[in-house]
């Protein structure tokens, strides 16, 4: 156990303590400040179009500044926050620790690839700011992004250089889990965290350069006029489409793999139970790393793509079905007689079940061409995806900090203030996402500023949005709720005890309240699985926090 | 062997020399006959093949640690898979589902009528 007054936070003092240390513990601390400044800009860029829509007729912003503002809101939240933050944050702090380790592989590469993707956040931020307002969709999709301004070129180097932090990343992680193992950590002991990281680390390391030669080509497009994507040089623009989402699939399951990890832990952690399924679960995040190469074209079914093309990628979408289903079923059973503790971490888990069958069951729905036909580029899609992207990778993360949190903290936050973000969340995400599955069924399409000309047809329209809107703004009540609490546990917090959960990962049960600055001060000797909960009692003591 | 300093024979780096000069005239002689739609895939499996002979022998792969290899194996994979369905589209474009341009008559009967979406 550590000495409990000496811990990764006060080892050092400092500002350049912080900004030059290679701890990962740290490093993970640093990327949840970042990824929580992008979180929040990208959310009040939300609450813009949010408020745009909520009554017909141009109201905040003009058509133009319409797409500037979705247009920097997807690729914050996607290229800044969503991506990056598990494992930035959360598979940085947790990993090493739940394998045993004293740090990551290349600790040195791991503080060079947050500031990579610093540099690439900062900017895309100030490009938008002193450059010119991007207003191609966060896809950069030719001919728009050929024929706008020199701005899609910083923004495309930002992207490119944030890029190679995800590729460092996942490198470092990939190596970390196959050399840095504690005696006894078989991989059959790994936490499925663990796992999840493990797989997410080879999709960014096979996937995350394409977007880098895709960007690239769009640059050499633009800057020598080679015609590559730009139909008027002779270009083809489904191709950057290929390019793109051969990328930008994988990375759905780049940002959504982590969060299935974090489940897996919560479910085994709060039903006080061994997970149901550990093998099939940890193999079938492996599987899921590998089906999401071979799904990109579902993207284009009505893009100009082949028939055959389209066909066979709608075959293949149906498969990743299987390895998902998979989880979602092995969750459930983890609960299936268990003694379920119901703290803010497990309401984020049973949150993320609900709300991630909804969006990949909607997903195999938008995988059917001739329904794709229909759906495709209308709000359905819209909702489709937040309800992956947020209410299961974002919903994930948010379960996953506050399970982690004391950890990180060494104080606790207030359960009663949790349950009740966690429930304006729910509701708020719902009531905004929801309606818009409606929306898109009635034909509403995305990325219009305005839908009074449609009123006249559907006059539903102006309820829906207007009930989306004031969904958005529950959500974000809720989760300025956690934020605050957050900031308060942190200064007032009651401590936190080493193992507050009971759990029974390496993390909890072999660090002190807050870990030292080298994890652990002897090399554990792993002898058990990590969700052996019918010893947790004995070996550990029962969970203290009440 | 992954830290290892296996001496490849003479003999074997001349005979991938001599492969690798064949693979290039093959390379210009396949260049100027049109055979269709094999003209890509050929093209590329000669490149590959050259490639897998640069990085089996004169890199050493061959000799390496297999997980080096699994990683080597893995990322052509990857390759391959884009290329093929990327294919798939380009070259099929227009094959399957196209059919004679007509007029879309609107239905007399359909609330719709005469006022389309923006």
């Amino acid at each position: 156990m550590s000495d409990e007054s000496h811990n990764y936070l006060n080892a050092r003092k400092g500002l350049w303590s912080w900004l030059s240390t290679t701890d990962h513990k740290r490093i993970g601390i640093m990327y949840a400040i970042a990824c929580g400044a992008f979180f929040l800009l990208g959310g009040i860029l939300a609450t813009f179009v949010r408020t745009e829509l909520g009554e017909p007729g141009e109201t905040i912003l003009g058509q133009d500044q319409y797409n500037q503002v979705f247009t920097l809101h997807g690729v914050v939240m996607v290229f800044l926050v969503i991506i990056p933050a598990i494992p930035g944050i959360l598979g940085n702090f947790v990993l090493p620790l739940q394998i045993g380790a004293k740090d990551v592989a290349f600790p040195r590469l791991n503080l060079a690839s947050w500031y990579l993707f610093m540099a690439g956040a900062i900017m895309a931020v100030c490009g938008w700011l002193f450059v010119g307002r991007v207003d191609t969709g966060w896809t950069f999709y030719t001919p728009y992004s050929s024929g706008a301004s020199n701005a899609v070129l910083w923004l495309t180097s930002a992207v490119f250089i944030a890029g190679f932090a995800s590729i460092f990343t996942g490198l470092n992680f990939i190596v970390t889990v196959h050399k840095m193992r504690a005696p006894g950590m078989t991989w059959n002991r790994l936490p499925l965290f663990t796992w999840a990281i493990y797989a997410t680390g080879i999709v960014q390391v096979l996937a995350t350069p394409v977007i880098g030669i895709t960007m690239v080509l769009l640059f050499l497009e633009k800057l020598l006029q080679i015609g590559i994507f730009d139909p008027a040089l002779g270009g083809d623009p489904v191709l950057f489409q290929h390019f793109f989402w051969f990328y930008s699939h994988p990375a759905v399951y780049i940002m959504i793999l982590p969060a299935m990890g974090i489940i897996s832990d919560l479910m085994g952690t709060f039903s006080r139970q061994h997970v149901s399924g550990y093998t099939f679960i940890a193999l079938s995040s492996v599987a899921i790393a590998f089906l999401g190469f071979l799904v990109w074209g579902h993207h284009m079914f009505v893009a100009g793509q082949s028939a055959l093309s389209s066909i066979i990628f709608s075959m293949l979408t149906f498969l990743i079905g299987i390895p998902t289903g998979i989880k979602v079923f092995n969750w459930v059973a983890t609960m299936y007689k268990g003694s379920v503790w119901l703290r803010t971490p497990m309401i984020y888990a049973l949150m993320f079940l609900f709300l991630f069958t909804i969006g990949g069951l909607t997903g195999i729905m938008v995988g059917v061409l001739a329904v794709d036909v229909h759906l495709h580029d209308t709000y359905f899609v819209v909702a489709h995806f937040h309800y992956v992207m947020m209410g299961g990778a974002l919903i994930g993360l948010i379960g996953g900090l506050h399970y982690w949190w004391p950890k990180m903290t060494g104080r606790m936050y207030n359960e009663t203030a949790g349950v009740i973000a966690a429930i304006l969340v729910f509701i708020g995400f719902n009531l905004t996402f929801f309606t818009q599955f409606f929306l898109g069924t009635k034909g509403m399409p995305r990325r219009y500023h305005d839908y009074s000309e449609f009123l006249e047809i559907y006059p539903e329209f102006a309820v829906l949005n207007l009930a989306s809107t004031i969904g958005s703004y529950i959500l974000g009540v809720g989760l300025v709720m956690i934020l605050v609490y957050a900031l308060y546990s942190l200064f007032r917090g009651p401590k936190a005890t080493a193992n507050p959960w009971g759990a029974c990962t390496l993390e909890w049960t072999h660090t002190g309240p807050v870990p030292d600055e080298h994890n652990f001060h002897d090399t554990p000797l792993v002898t058990r699985g990590p969700y052996d909960y019918h010893l947790a009692d004995d070996v550990f003591g029962k969970k203290t926090e009440s | 062997m992954a830290h290892g300093h296996h001496i490849i024979p003479l003999r074997t780096l001349s005979m991938v020399f001599g492969a690798l000069l064949f693979l290039t005239v093959v390379t210009v002689i396949t260049a100027q006959i049109d055979l269709g739609l094999l003209n890509i895939p050929l093209a590329l499996a000669i490149a590959g093949s050259k490639a897998i002979l640069v990085v089996f022998v004169f890199m050493a792969l061959k000799y390496d640690n297999r997980v080096n290899l699994l990683t080597v194996v893995l990322g052509v994979v990857f390759v391959v898979v884009f290329l093929v369905l990327t294919l798939a589209d380009t070259e099929f474009r227009g094959s399957l589902g196209i059919t004679e341009p007509a007029i879309i008559e609107a239905s007399p009967e359909s609330s719709d009528t005469g006022s389309r979406m923006p």
